[in-house]
């Protein structure tokens, strides 16, 4: 009977919690708002250079191989396919022979190709400095996104020619903005 | 041997004893149970206006800053990053409830998994700042400026929520706020148009910022 009436209790207790839990003040439990956006989407831009017979935006991810022939022009371009702009970019050409002797290196003004030899399709051809045979050189062209440089190079001997091209995230600028 | 009349008489007699005894019973029962019906005395107060009780709310807005020419807010993409930018985005961050808050808190969450969200050096970073009156759109402050976070990099306010400094938390008190969002300058090259392994270049993060504040400490109050 005592037992009983001990059952009874604690049914009675559990009951009672159950009933009274819900309108206790939560107060080991503090109330929180959040606020959030829609999401916000960042994407970071690219610097894709690679050099090309044909202009191209198509990268190919390789170094440009072609033939020469001796005192044949050659044209090739240098295309950036990304979304930020370079100041300069580093080029190395490997010539035929060491020997080769240059005779002429000249390109058309930006985003310009040449149309004929010497002859750019706006503007005149610009000299600029002989490449030294497998020497990186750096060409201070800024070289927009989406944007080439068009090339003709003249030498002395019959073989294959290598364009290797490389630009750094330090030759871009920073730049703040507000919006 | 008693006479038969003798027998029935104190039969009967008995007999109306008993109901005598029953009705007396049931009469005094009756009576003690009605006796807590109707001899309590009972007293009521109650008001006669108000004793309405309203509960207070916590409420946190975010907008994008109203001003012309800086309403991107968290809503506008931002493309083509490039090292050495600061993208600032300006928001007004507001306690729209009735309840002050306390211990606000900023974390970020992304379902992208990139190099520019997950390194703490080489990826974005959030430096918030606040102007007492609203941001020009040249993100000049004619006010009074502090600081709610310094340069954090987001791979840590993703992951876990940061204590950020808010210049109100008060009901109706409304932050403007100035976020940078920057990309490290950076060395890396590009060769013959590959990118480097780790390359912080053409990433995408969708980003969803999360500011929180808490309920003010409870209060017991005497009025």
């Amino acid at each position: 009977m005592r037992f009983k009436n001990r059952s009874a209790s604690l049914v009675a207790a559990a009951m009672g919690a159950l009933l009274l839990a819900p309108i206790q003040p939560p107060s080991a439990l503090a109330t929180s708002a959040v606020a959030t956006n829609n999401t916000l989407s960042i994407t970071s831009g690219s610097l894709i250079v690679f050099a090309t017979g044909s202009q191209s935006f198509t990268n190919t991810g390789t170094i440009f191989s072609t033939t020469l022939s001796n005192g044949t022009v050659r044209t090739f371009h240098i295309n950036n396919s990304g979304t930020l702009s370079a100041t300069r970019f580093l080029m190395t050409i490997t010539l035929p022979s060491a020997n080769s002797n240059v005779s002429a290196f000249r390109r058309c003004a930006v985003n310009i190709s040449f149309t004929g030899t010497n002859t750019c399709a706006s503007g005149s051809p610009v000299t600029i400095t002989h490449p030294i045979h497998n020497a990186a050189t750096t060409y201070t062209l800024a070289l927009p996104a989406n944007g080439f440089y068009s090339f003709q190079i003249v030498q002395n001997k019959s073989g294959t020619m290598l364009v290797s091209v490389s630009a750094s995230l330090a030759d871009v600028s920073g730049a703040t903005s507000h919006s | 041997m008693k006479p038969i009349a003798t027998v029935l008489s104190k039969s009967a007699g008995s007999i109306a004893l008993k109901v005598t005894i029953i009705a007396a019973a049931a009469i005094g029962g009756a009576g003690l149970v009605s006796s807590n019906v109707f001899a309590a005395l009972t007293a009521t107060a109650s008001n006669t206006t108000g004793g309405s009780v309203t509960t207070g709310t916590l409420s946190l807005t975010l907008a994008p800053s109203s001003v012309s020419g800086i309403t991107g807010g968290f809503t506008t993409a931002i493309t083509a990053m490039g090292p050495g930018d600061t993208v600032n985005r300006y928001i007004d961050l507001t306690n729209a409830g009735t309840l002050d808050g306390a211990t606000p808190t900023l974390a970020i969450t992304t379902a992208d998994s990139n190099t520019i969200v997950n390194n703490a050096v080489t990826g974005l970073q959030v430096t918030i700042s606040a102007c007492t009156v609203a941001w020009t759109n040249t993100g000049t402050c004619s006010g009074t400026t502090s600081s709610v976070i310094a340069t954090t990099p987001v791979s840590t306010l993703k992951t876990s929520a940061q204590s950020i400094t808010l210049p109100t938390v008060l009901a109706s008190g409304v932050n403007r706020l100035k976020v940078a969002i920057s990309l490290p300058a950076s060395n890396e090259n590009t060769v013959n148009g590959v990118l480097p392994v780790g390359t912080v270049q053409g990433l995408t993060a969708a980003l969803t910022w999360q500011f929180t504040i808490t309920e003010r400490a409870a209060v017991t109050t005497d009025s």
